[in-house]
This record gives structure tokens, C-alpha cells and sequence, in this order.
């Protein structure tokens, strides 16, 4: 086809197959095998070699080389580009001429040209090229019959067939692997993600461009480098499965920004690992508006509370008779009202908390808690409502240790014993149990009440999904105390759920995670993940500050409010420190040290007593048995705290 | 035991006549008043009383930034002060009560049992 104008004709898409760019690579096994050819040439010669063929044949090789390097293939019009290959059949000629002819085995060389098109040119070059091998074989035939004789036909037919389907099948494979590997390109390089791969080693193979316009370089200059160090901290390597995480990666400029990355392991069919392609997403714009989320959430928290606060405080000193008297109907309105206000109290606390927890941002604080203690605790604090009601609750617990956090399991179990007791008929009883299976702790809460209709008992578990619309009435609930609790119970790795009859009751079931020690296992030589504190601090606020400082400190905090229960404690958690409030409900925290003293056999605990009160030097001395630290709540700086307590802790018990 | 000495610092005035009347009328209390910390401050040096609720989120020194200021004077230095805030997500809490505070008072609170928590925060006896 000539071109008109000069214009050179490309088809769409087309790629000139002798450009520059991997041209070697693409080019060597030809050289290599065209190489070989003529080095073989006297071992494969039936008689003498023609020397000239030889020499003409060489000169037509490199004459292609020359060709192929020096002519401005992108310019000349793509026609041209199918002689290299044409010329080349000249070649295997010249050279089968050279080594006996008909008989040569030079022929099989046909095979290069076809090929190479199939590879790297188009349909019509491939057709070309089978015509210059039906040619390579008849020409010969045509010009010297006694050296190419007749019967070289079917020799001609079946090599120029043999040529086709390997071009044409070449040509199909290659057009498959490229359009996947242009699609796969349209995908990655499109892709708002960063996607990275990796070699096993590190280095960067591909790289995006919304990788490299993240991390703020051009892709060019990751691929090849090693990678590891742009994560701060942490790493992409990830044995068998995918690895997914919250992680800081760091631009080119030093900076670092938020990431949720997965990366995942290249598995080869025979099991090794050929690299790691790593996908990323900058979160800081996701972080600030959590953080700004937060904050409203907060904030119209505030908002709401403070004028409730005035309306609760002057109907509290209402109705409390600070101002004389009222008759019984203004006593009643004043009840409503001030009943009323504390359930829009509590409907704000709940609607925040539901925010928070199921968004994740809440993260559990997990200690080591006994399941009995949790359940005594939560039915303590409903005895109130179950006396109002007349419902009793009994519980059925075997002691296990797990690890959860404490306030939010008691947040959990005393939304569904609420629940129980509210949907209890007068007289009956809710059944609280806590049971341990293989590796969790099976709790359940029990009640006779009207039961759970099939098609609510999903629902109940969505926001202000109860089962009658008239129970937020009646019930004095909003329905968010279900899904609270599921939240919280998905949150520690567990499940929820209901088993009911209607009109003969329901059952509440949640799982938590066992903690590995069984009771009475936590034992002070076992080393730091073994090492626990006995805390005696009935403020649930401080305690929750003490346990996080404890845990600063590699030692998990057992909490109890009572020094009665804390004697029970000692035996079961063998504690490496007792930290000891002394103004407590029912026996100080005196009577504590008092049982060490009467138990010469418990081996000897440093003690750490924080307190409000400011103590008599005899009190100091009862309190005194090994190593003591005496603090006064309100008048020590947290950080001076955690510090003695810290050397106390290496003291007594140096963490091996 | 002589008559205890309540500091309030608390911006808002409605808050500010509850919590005089619940400490003062029902406790028996001698509750002092300030609408802003640099006020509280002052007044907390002059008059040292046995304890100073703090509301935490108010214009100008807020309260942690008050308790600092508190804690960083000789005269208040060993004042208890308990927090008292409508933000109280448990998160705030906690974080609230690692500042060195003796205790932290949601709001809104009942008016006929707010000495109570205070004296049970402090320990003393009621």
C-alpha cells in the first residue's frame, strides 16, 4: 500500500515491532538461533559447502541487522516493516542451497520470520510471511529441479501448513495475553487505590499512579527500589493469607499519612510466593471527618445536657421540698416531669454511645474479668428495678476468667437483666448464667415474659426496633439497648442472639472470648502476660484509670469494689501488687492488709494504698507489712503515680 | 467538724443557683460562686474551701486548663477538685479522671444527692 502524501499507514493501536525499546531482548533469540546456524554449517553439510552461498547469505543477515537498527521504522510507512522478515527467507535459502539443498535441514530456519510476526506484527504480515515460506520452498523447485526435486512439494505444503498454524495459534496467544494485560493495566492505573506489587525481596515491580502520586514520587522511581521502608511501622510481608490494617505509609518528602492497606501474597501453583501486591487508600480525609464527627457528637451531647441540667436540677430541689410542700397532684407532675427528664437523659446517652460503638471508635479496654464477679456485679446493680417490679433474679455461674472490658460487658449484661425484668410478669424470676465452652464463655439472661415474635427477632436488635410500638411507652425503653449490647459483644470477638417462644419467654445468649488462664492459674512467676494486680476501688472511673496504668505496666488489673471479695481474690489471682483504697462500702481496705497479716502463708505482696484519707501514723503502721506506697488521691500527679508504682513493680517482682 | 467550704466554678448561671441551692439549702454547705476559672482562680486563693467543682468546657480557661493553673499555685495546690461535665462519654471520662482530678460528676445530677457524691468522692463522711 502505497502512501499517500508521504503519510505513513498505521492501523490503530499499532506498535512498530522494531522499536528501540527491548529490542534486544525481543530480538536475541533470533540472532542466537540464526547464530548457531551458521556456526553448525560445517557439521551439517552432506557435501562440500558452497562458500559463496555462505558468504552472500551472511552479508543478507547482517544487511537485516543494519536495516532493523538504522532505518526510522516509526516514520516509513508500515508496510516496509515486513521485509526484514521477507529478505530473512532469502537467508535460509542461501543457506540450504549451502548444505545439500532439497535435503537440507536449514528449511526448519522458515519457522524465525513467522515467528517473529506472530509476536510482534499484525494478521497481514503473518499472511506475508506464510506466502515468502510457501516461496522459500517452490522457487528452489522452479529453478533447479535437480537439487530441489518434485517430491519437495509436499515438503513445501506441509512446512508452509506447519508455519500457519503456528503463526496463527502464536499470534491468538498473544493477542489474549495482551488484551488481558491491557485491561489489567486500564484497571490498575485507573484505580483511585494505590496497588502496588512487590517481589518477595521488597522490590517495586508495578506501582499506579494513585500509589505514586500518594507517596509523592513518579512511579519510575519506585519500581525497582525496595519498599519495606515505606511503611512506618509495621510491615507488608504476610505468610499465607492477606494481611489488612490501619498503618501510616511515608511520602518521598518524610511526611506520613494514614492508611487502610491490605497486601496479599502472589500464590504460584506449586505453593511459593513469586511477591506481595499491597493496595492502599489514604484515610486522613476519612480521619478528619471521624474526628470532626466526634466531636459533634460530643459537642451536641454538651449542648443537650446543660440546659437539662438546669431543668433536672430545679424540678430535683422541687420536688425534694426545698420550697415547702406541694399538694399530691403538683407532687405527681413534678415526678413525671422529673422522670421525663431523666429519660431524655438517657435517650441522648444512648443515642451517642450507639454512634461511638458501632463505628468502631470506642475501643474496648479488655482486662482480665471473672465471669462470676460480672454477673454479681450487674445483678446488683438491677436489684433496684427487679424489687420495683417484683421480679427476682437468681444466677447459675462457673468462674472463668476472660478478657473483655469490664464496664461494657456490665453495660451489656445490665441492658439485657433490665430487659428481662421489664418483659417479667410480677412474681417470676429471670435466670442470669454464665457458662464455659471450649474457648468462650457462654452468658445468658432468661426471663417468662411474653417472648419474641419469629419475624421481630431481628429486628429488636436494630435501632428503636422493639417488637410494639407502644413499649417505648409502656417499657420506659427507646430500643437501643439491644443493639448496644450486641455492638458491644461483636466488638470482643463474640455474638448475640435470642432463642424464644412467644408467650413463654426469651432467652439472651452472648459469647465472649475465654481468656487462656483458668481461675486460680494466674500466677505471678508465670512472667509479664501472667502478671496481675489486685485493685480494691469501688470508683468505677478510677479504677478504670488504675487499669490502664497497670496494663502500661505489663500487669492486668482484677478489680473489685469490696475488700470482702478482695480476700477471696488473693488466693485466685496470686497479685504481684494489691492496690488498696481505703474508703470503701462495708470493711475498709484496712481489712485487707489485716488478712495478709493473719495469712503468713500468702507470700508477700508490695501494697499501694491510694486514698482520699489522710491517715494516722497507726493506721500507716496496720497498713505496713513488706514494700508500701501511701498515696493521697487528688494530691499525686498520675505520671509521679505510675512512676513509683512502676519501680515498686520491677522491686518486688523483676519482669523477666 | 466546722462547716464545709464548696467552691463552684461553672459558666452557666442556671447551673450555677441549682448547685447553691442543692449544696447550700440541702446540705448545709457554704458554697462559693465563680462564672469563669481566672474568676474561680482568685476566688479559690482567697477563700480556700475543702473542695472546687469544675465545670470542664468553658469560654476562656476552661477546666483542665483551670485545674492547672489551681495546681500550680501553693495557696490551691492541695485543694481536691472534682470535675463536673455534660460531656460524659466514657472515653472523656477516663481521660478526664487521669488529669489528677479526685473524682468526675456527670451532668445532669439529682440536686438531693449531689453532697452526697461529692463527700463520697472525697471520702468524707456525710
Amino acid at each position: 500500500m502505497a502512501a499517500a502524501g508521504g503519510t505513513p499507514s498505521r492501523g490503530p493501536g499499532w506498535v512498530n515491532p522494531y522499536r528501540r525499546r527491548g529490542l534486544l531482548r525481543r530480538a536475541w533469540p533470533f540472532l542466537a538461533a540464526t547464530g548457531v546456524a551458521f556456526v553448525l554449517l560445517p557439521v551439517s553439510a552432506t557435501g562440500a559447502i558452497d562458500s559463496v552461498d555462505v558468504i552472500v547469505g551472511a552479508a543478507l543477515f547482517l544487511a537485516i541487522i543494519a536495516a532493523i537498527v538504522f532505518v526510522p521504522w516509526d516514520r516509513v510507512p508500515r508496510t516496509l516493516t515486513i521485509f526484514p522478515p521477507l529478505v530473512y527467507f532469502g537467508v535460509v535459502d542461501l543457506l540450504r542451497d549451502a548444505t545439500g539443498g532439497g535435503a537440507s535441514g536449514y528449511a526448519a530456519l522458515v519457522l524465525l520470520p513467522v515467528l517473529w510476526v506472530a509476536l510482534y506484527s499484525g494478521r497481514a504480515e503473518l499472511i506475508a510471511v506464510l506466502a515468502g515460506v510457501w516461496s522459500t520452498f517452490v522457487i528452489p523447485i522452479l529453478v533447479d529441479k535437480t537439487r530441489y526435486p518434485e517430491g519437495d512439494w509436499r515438503f513445501a505444503v506441509l512446512l508452509t501448513l506447519l508455519s500457519a498454524f503456528i503463526g496463527f495459534a502464536t499470534q491468538a496467544l498473544v493477542e489474549n495475553v495482551r488484551l488481558r494485560a491491557r485491561n489489567l493495566s486500564a484497571v490498575m492505573t485507573s484505580a483511585a487505590e494505590g496497588i502496588i506489587t512487590l517481589t518477595p525481596e521488597g522490590h517495586g515491580v508495578f506501582v499506579n499512579p494513585s500509589a505514586a502520586r500518594m507517596l509523592g514520587y513518579e512511579p519510575s522511581e519506585l519500581e525497582g527500589r525496595v519498599l519495606f521502608d515505606l511503611i512506618v511501622d509495621g510491615e507488608f510481608r504476610s505468610g499465607q493469607g492477606d494481611a489488612i490494617g490501619d498503618e501510616h505509609f511515608r511520602r518521598k518528602d518524610g511526611t506520613t499519612f494514614p492508611v487502610l492497606f491490605s497486601s496479599t501474597p502472589i500464590q504460584l501453583d506449586n505453593g511459593e510466593t513469586s511477591g506481595i501486591v499491597v493496595t492502599f487508600s489514604d484515610i486522613t480525609e476519612r480521619r478528619e471527618i471521624e474526628r470532626m464527627k466526634d466531636e459533634f457528637v460530643s459537642v451536641v451531647g454538651h449542648e443537650l445536657r446543660t440546659p437539662l441540667t438546669s431543668i433536672r436540677g430545679s424540678l430535683g430541689l422541687m420536688a425534694g421540698g426545698v420550697f415547702g410542700e406541694l399538694d399530691d397532684q403538683g407532687k405527681r407532675m413534678l415526678d413525671i416531669a422529673v422522670s421525663n427528664t431523666d429519660r431524655l437523659v438517657r435517650l441522648i446517652n444512648d443515642i451517642l454511645d450507639i454512634e461511638r460503638i458501632e463505628s468502631g471508635r470506642v475501643t474496648m479496654q479488655k482486662v482480665t474479668c471473672r465471669s462470676d464477679d460480672l454477673v454479681a456485679q450487674a445483678i446488683e446493680a438491677m436489684q433496684g428495678q427487679a424489687e420495683t417490679m417484683g421480679v427476682g433474679v437468681v444466677s447459675q455461674v462457673d468462674p472463668v476468667l476472660l478478657r473483655a472490658d469490664h464496664d461494657r460487658i456490665m453495660q451489656t449484661l445490665t441492658n439485657l437483666i433490665s430487659n428481662a425484668i421489664k418483659f417479667s410478669p410480677r412474681g417470676e424470676e429471670v435466670r442470669v448464667t454464665a457458662h464455659p465452652t471450649a474457648d468462650t464463655v457462654l452468658f445468658s439472661v432468661a426471663d417468662h415474659g411474653r417472648g419474641v415474635p419469629a419475624d421481630k427477632r431481628e429486628t429488636i436488635f436494630e435501632r428503636f426496633g422493639q417488637v410494639d410500638a407502644s413499649d417505648a411507652r409502656d417499657k420506659g425503653g427507646f430500643g437501643l439497648g439491644l443493639p448496644i449490647a450486641r455492638s458491644i459483644v461483636e466488638q470482643h470477638g463474640g455474638s448475640l442472639w435470642v432463642d424464644t417462644e412467644p408467650g413463654r419467654g426469651a432467652t439472651f445468649w452472648f459469647t465472649l472470648p475465654r481468656s487462656s488462664e483458668a481461675v486460680g492459674e494466674v500466677d505471678g512467676s508465670s512472667g509479664d502476660n501472667g502478671r496481675a494486680a489486685l485493685v480494691v476501688e469501688d470508683d468505677a472511673d478510677l479504677a478504670r484509670v488504675l487499669r490502664a496504668m497497670l496494663a502500661r505496666q505489663g500487669v492486668e488489673a482484677v478489680v473489685t469494689p469490696s475488700a470482702e471479695e478482695a480476700v477471696h481474690l488473693i488466693d485466685d489471682v496470686a497479685p504481684v501488687l494489691l492496690v488498696l483504697d481505703i474508703e470503701l462500702t462495708g470493711a475498709d481496705g484496712l481489712a485487707v492488709v489485716d488478712h495478709l497479716r493473719e495469712h503468713p502463708e500468702i507470700p508477700p505482696i508490695p501494697v499501694v494504698v491510694y486514698t482520699v484519707r489522710e491517715l494516722s501514723e497507726h493506721d500507716r503502721q496496720r497498713l505496713t507489712l513488706g514494700k508500701t506506697l501511701f498515696f493521697t488521691k487528688g494530691r499525686v500527679a498520675p505520671e509521679e503515680f505510675e512512676r513509683r508504682v512502676a519501680d515498686l513493680l520491677k522491686e518486688a517482682a523483676p519482669a523477666s | 467538724m466546722s462547716r464545709r467550704t464548696v467552691l463552684l466554678i461553672d459558666d452557666e448561671p442556671d447551673i450555677r443557683e441549682v448547685v447553691e441551692l442543692s449544696l447550700g439549702s440541702v446540705a448545709g454547705w457554704e458554697v462559693l460562686t465563680a462564672s469563669s476559672g481566672a474568676d474561680g482562680v482568685a476566688l479559690a486563693s482567697a477563700q480556700r474551701p475543702d473542695v472546687i467543682l469544675l465545670d470542664v468546657m468553658m469560654p476562656g480557661l476552661d477546666g483542665p486548663a483551670t485545674l492547672d493553673v489551681l495546681r500550680g499555685r501553693d495557696e490551691t495546690r492541695a485543694i481536691p477538685v472534682l470535675f463536673m461535665t455534660a460531656k460524659a462519654q466514657a472515653g472523656e471520662l477516663t481521660r478526664y479522671a487521669s488529669l489528677g482530678v479526685a473524682g468526675v460528676i456527670p451532668k445532669p445530677f439529682d440536686p438531693m444527692t449531689l453532697s452526697d457524691r461529692v463527700a463520697a468522692a472525697l471520702g468524707w463522711e456525710s
